[in-house]
């Protein structure tokens, strides 16, 4: 077996000589064979990048081109909902349309005067469906806010400090029995309805369910070494959160907010298709898609839920993408 | 050398896909494998010892691929296969694996007996339940497990450490293997333990006359165990031979810096020998020897060329142009020097 | 040096730990006392489970002491203590830990993780904290450009380093080394040691080094002790511990010191050591001075027996 192996070994010298003249032609045999000293304070710098956690998330984020286009969108969506009320020749969302002769524009199909049609009052469309979406967005952007501001603080504490551990998990237990279906229909029984009594309602039980994730987290962190080495060098634990442990949290943290946008949308759609959402006064993707759906059997009148339904669509599945890429890209694993 | 050869590696390239930025994990890496024999491959993390060793078992990761060479295991070679069903045929009836954590390989559902007998029933399905059985307690017996009778009825969280690790050895021992590869059994063990589990290695190896790669880190491990030691860095076996040659008459700069760096051989009050730097990053490709910019000894040729096999005697090979009859004769540090002297730690009587 | 004249820098009394309550309290450190004198490394070596590390943390203040005293410096520093001897203990006592790739947060630059501890000791202008950083990445053989990158750059044996001037910089007379080098590679752990070594005779540092096993206790340390099940067994200067360990459990622990030569370690016999030899039921054990600085767990017949052996060598 061995000779097979000097045979290789022959083999490989023989080339490498030649290799060797070829490639260092200039230099005399004799100076290779010389000891090369290295520099050893050399030998520390290692290969040296210019990482920075949130450069390279972005960097993954940007290569998701799908995601990267929904924010677009998205992005796009919210700053028209600003801007429509400012261009000209639009209409108030909440104006009853009369024609000239006094007479309601009752179910205008779509066309050049109310380019996405009036409804069954006369209100027009186009104007109502943006107005709706800034109203939607906007409980859904507050819901998702304040979920996690109050989420993060008490999962925080809850997680942190061992003595409030028991009570946080009662009151877990407690609201986490309780349906949010159910919470939302009282809160909105019981108080005047409107944009606050909504964010109100949807924020009382959502907030523990970040809370606990938080807490979860926490958990698995804190006792990680590196928090033991700043107590050690005598960190407060405030700082000891957010330095070291809430940074490890802002991918997931994020994802959550991502996913609970679409969410808090979807529960005003919920809320007002069962009567107790928004008054009509104050369009919302909810009330649009719950005049639509009454309409939903007249195929001359299916217009009126079409357009909504779309934007809700559009805002909810656009979340969820942006969501999931943005979490994968917050993955120090896929920074390459 | 009249011994029989069970593996040849031959030039062995593998390679990781990491999402799209390819890392060279073995650089054309030669072993030779006797029957018989244990052969300890001992480096740092990161060198490729265990991703080596699991190319002989197809255990490595999916985006792992073996680019080049051949590895001819009776008449086959395994750096072709591909398929599942290919190393179903090889993975534990023919090369058999303990790895460093015993609960990766155990299921935690299942008492040991059960998965020991297992293992058994599918090696010989001839076998009646009540043989399978005997047999199992018979190899629990073999790798040193008490009260077999009792302990076959426990689950594998019954057990410590050690004890699991022995449960492992004798599940891998069950499938009747031609070659055991062990991939750092005893890193996670205290000392105490890490001795009796090799201890019971070296006796399955004489009792089922199996052939033992040794995967470890650790030089006092290796001297324990092999007969014949490979040192591997960054991917590839930069000096081979039997563990004599190795210990007292080492040839790489790399196997003296090991060696030397070894607290057990310092003296306080006294700088230990250590290495500078960092192993070379596998993704970008090495250029001479990959050694060369943390070896003191270096010369100028390891940065321009790779050094090939220099054979100092029939067993003992080192990848050095130090060997080179034009390079200048450097002296290995004094600590190696005096291993052969070394006394046992522990006065024989007390 | 006699062993009187030494100053006593930490002294720990019948140290108690122990975690949860109820059927389920688990005592991990069972009375334990013990001296480190003022500029030695004092060794505490035992196996997973003894508390070694246990006793490491509570020295840190970061398990509270269910029984006994820490007194450092002649002044009680476990269980209720005023702030000003807190912020100096933060100060004087450090502690550098056993995982590199654990013990730094990843989120952070190495310039916030090594003046972490400086800033919350006092008010520094940018300058100094970066003047003080660089000292200290200086002091451990890093660059200091090295303090504006994050920790997963660098290898195993750096990121130990930098563990090392996060405890340094806050000028500590007292550093707790818990198992500093077994997470680390073969080929790296004569670097840690060294430096640990050389910042010792540089700065008169007083170490407390914890460690699973003997083998790098002869480089490292005066004296050893050796905890087993949350007790210590034995107590003695290195050199006395390698040459005649008196304890059994001291005795299969220097049996199993993996020693780089075939020779030995083919002929090697690992002693077992059984609780199960001792028999205390009726002669409880007590921690014993045998010979000067020499303490061993026995109960009478085993003293007797252990004073044979010392005689008869």
């Amino acid at each position: 077996m061995w000779s097979v192996k000097n045979k290789m070994a022959e083999k490989l010298e023989g080339s490498v000589e030649a290799h060797v003249k070829q490639q260092t032609g200039q230099m005399p045999e004799a100076d290779l064979f010389v000891l090369a000293g290295g520099d050893r304070e050399d030998q520390e710098r290692t290969g040296y990048s210019n990482y920075s956690y949130w450069h390279s998330t972005l960097q993954a984020f940007g290569k998701n081109r799908v995601a990267v286009f929904l924010v677009f969108v998205i992005a796009g969506i919210l700053l028209f909902t600003f801007i429509q009320p400012l261009l000209p020749g639009q209409y108030d969302p909440n104006m009853v349309n009369n024609d000239p002769s006094g007479m309601q524009y009752r179910n205008v199909p779509p066309g050049s005067q109310f380019w996405f049609g009036t409804n069954s009052i006369g209100q027009d469309l186009w104007a109502r469906i943006w107005a709706g979406t800034r109203n939607s967005l906007f409980i859904g952007f507050a819901v998702a806010g304040i979920e996690a501001f109050v989420g993060i603080v008490a999962g925080v504490l809850w997680g942190y400090v061992r003595k409030l551990d028991a009570l946080f998990t009662e009151i877990y237990n407690v609201l986490d029995n309780i349906p949010q279906t159910i919470v939302l229909i009282l809160i909105s029984y019981i108080l005047k309805p409107g944009v606050k009594t909504l964010i109100f309602a949807m924020c009382l039980t959502g907030w523990i369910q970040m809370a606990r994730f938080i807490r979860n987290q926490v958990l698995m962190l804190r006792d990680r070494e590196y928090n033991l080495a700043s107590r050690c060098v005598g960190t407060p634990t405030r700082k000891v959160v957010v330095r070291n442990l809430l940074p490890y949290l802002v991918s997931v943290i994020m994802l959550r907010m991502a996913l609970s946008i679409p969410g808090a949308i979807g529960s005003e759609v919920f809320v007002t298709y069962i009567g107790l959402g928004l008054p009509l006064n104050i369009p919302s993707l909810g009330n649009l898609i719950n005049e639509g759906r009454a309409l939903m059997m007249s195929a001359t009148l299916r217009y009126q839920l079409l357009f909504p339904t779309i934007i809700v669509s559009v805002v909810t599945i656009s979340f969820y993408i942006i969501g999931n890429a943005f979490s994968d890209a917050a993955d120090p694993k896929n920074h390459v | 050398m009249d011994k029989k050869l069970i593996l040849q590696a031959k030039d062995v390239v593998v390679k990781f896909d990491l999402r799209g930025r390819v890392l060279t994990a073995i650089r054309g890496a030669c072993l030779d494998v006797y029957e018989g024999e244990t052969l300890a491959i001992v480096g740092e993390s990161g060198s490729g010892k265990s991703v080596f060793s699991k190319t002989f078992n197809g255990l490595n990761d999916k985006n792992c691929f073996v680019e080049k060479g051949e590895i001819l295991y009776k008449g086959r070679d395994l750096a072709k296969f591909r398929k599942e069903k290919d190393w179903m045929q090889i993975r534990g009836k023919e090369i058999s694996m303990v790895l460093q954590e015993p609960m990766t390989s155990l299921n935690p559902l299942k008492t040991i007996g059960d998965q020991i007998c297992e293992a058994v029933t599918t090696r010989s399905p001839r076998l009646s339940k009540r043989e399978a059985r005997q047999e199992t307690l018979q190899y629990l017996a073999d790798v040193g497990i008490p009260d077999v009778e009792r302990r076959y009825k426990q689950y594998p969280h019954e057990f410590s450490g050690g004890m699991r690790q022995r449960v492992v050895i004798a599940t891998a021992i069950a499938c009747k293997p031609q070659i055991l590869i062990c991939d750092e059994p005893t890193t996670a063990l205290d000392v105490t333990i890490q001795a009796q589990i090799l201890d019971v290695i070296r006796r399955m190896k004489e009792k089922y006359n199996l052939t033992v790669i040794f995967i470890t880190h650790d030089l006092g491990v290796v001297a324990n165990v092999a007969d014949r030691v490979a040192v591997m860095y960054a991917g590839d076996i930069v000096e081979i031979g039997t563990a004599e040659e190795i210990f007292y008459d080492p040839r790489h700069p790399y196997t003296w810096a090991l060696l030397s760096s070894m607290p057990q051989l310092g003296e306080r009050g006294e700088e230990l020998f250590s290495i500078k730097g960092t192993p070379p990053n596998l993704f970008k490709e090495i250029i001479g020897d990959a050694f060369a910019p943390r070896n003191p000894y270096a010369l100028k040729i390891d940065y321009v060329q790779e050094p090939p096999y220099f054979e100092v005697s029939k067993t003992h090979r080192a990848k050095t142009w130090l060997l080179d009859p034009r390079a200048p004769k450097v002296e290995p540090p004094s600590v190696i020097r005096g291993l052969r002297n070394l006394q046992p730690v522990l006065p024989g009587d007390m | 040096m006699k062993i009187e004249e030494k100053e006593v820098l930490l002294d720990v009394q019948d140290l108690e730990v122990s975690f949860g309550s109820g059927r389920k309290k688990f005592q991990a450190v069972k009375g334990v006392s013990f001296q480190i004198y003022k500029g030695e490394t004092f060794g505490l070596v035992g196996e997973s489970g003894s508390g070694k590390t246990t006793i490491g943390r509570t020295i840190m203040r970061i398990y509270p002491a269910s029984g006994g005293r820490i007194v450092y410096k002649g002044e009680q520093i476990n269980g209720r203590i005023p702030p000003r001897l807190d912020k100096q203990i933060t100060r004087q006592i450090q502690m550098i830990f056993q995982d590199p790739t654990a013990s730094l947060n990843e989120r952070a630059k190495v310039d916030y993780i090594v003046s972490e501890g400086l800033m919350n000791m006092e008010k520094l202008t940018r300058m100094e904290r970066r003047e003080r950083v660089e000292k200290a990445l200086l002091a451990v053989g890093l660059l200091p450009e090295f303090a504006s990158r994050f920790p997963h750059e660098f290898s195993g044996g750096q990121r130990q380093r930098i563990g090392i001037a996060r405890a340094l910089v806050m000028g500590p007379e007292f550093v707790i080394a818990d198992e500093p080098i077994s997470a680390l590679d073969v080929s790296i752990r004569a670097q840690v040691l060294n430096l640990l070594a050389k910042l010792q005779k540089e700065r008169g540092l007083t170490y407390l080094f914890i460690a699973h096993d003997l083998s790098v206790m002869q480089v490292i340390s005066d004296r050893i002790a050796v905890i087993e099940h949350g007790r210590l067994v034995e107590l003695a200067p290195t050199k006395t511990l390698f040459s005649h360990p008196l304890h059994p459990y001291t005795r299969a622990l220097l049996s199993a010191v993996p020693i780089p030569s075939p020779a030995i370690e083919r002929r090697k016999q690992v002693l077992v050591y059984e609780e199960s030899i001792h028999d205390y039921a009726v002669d409880k054990p007590r921690w014993i001075q045998i010979e000067e600085g020499h303490f061993v767990l026995a109960n009478g017949r085993e003293e007797e027996a252990y004073r044979k052996l010392l005689d008869a060598r």
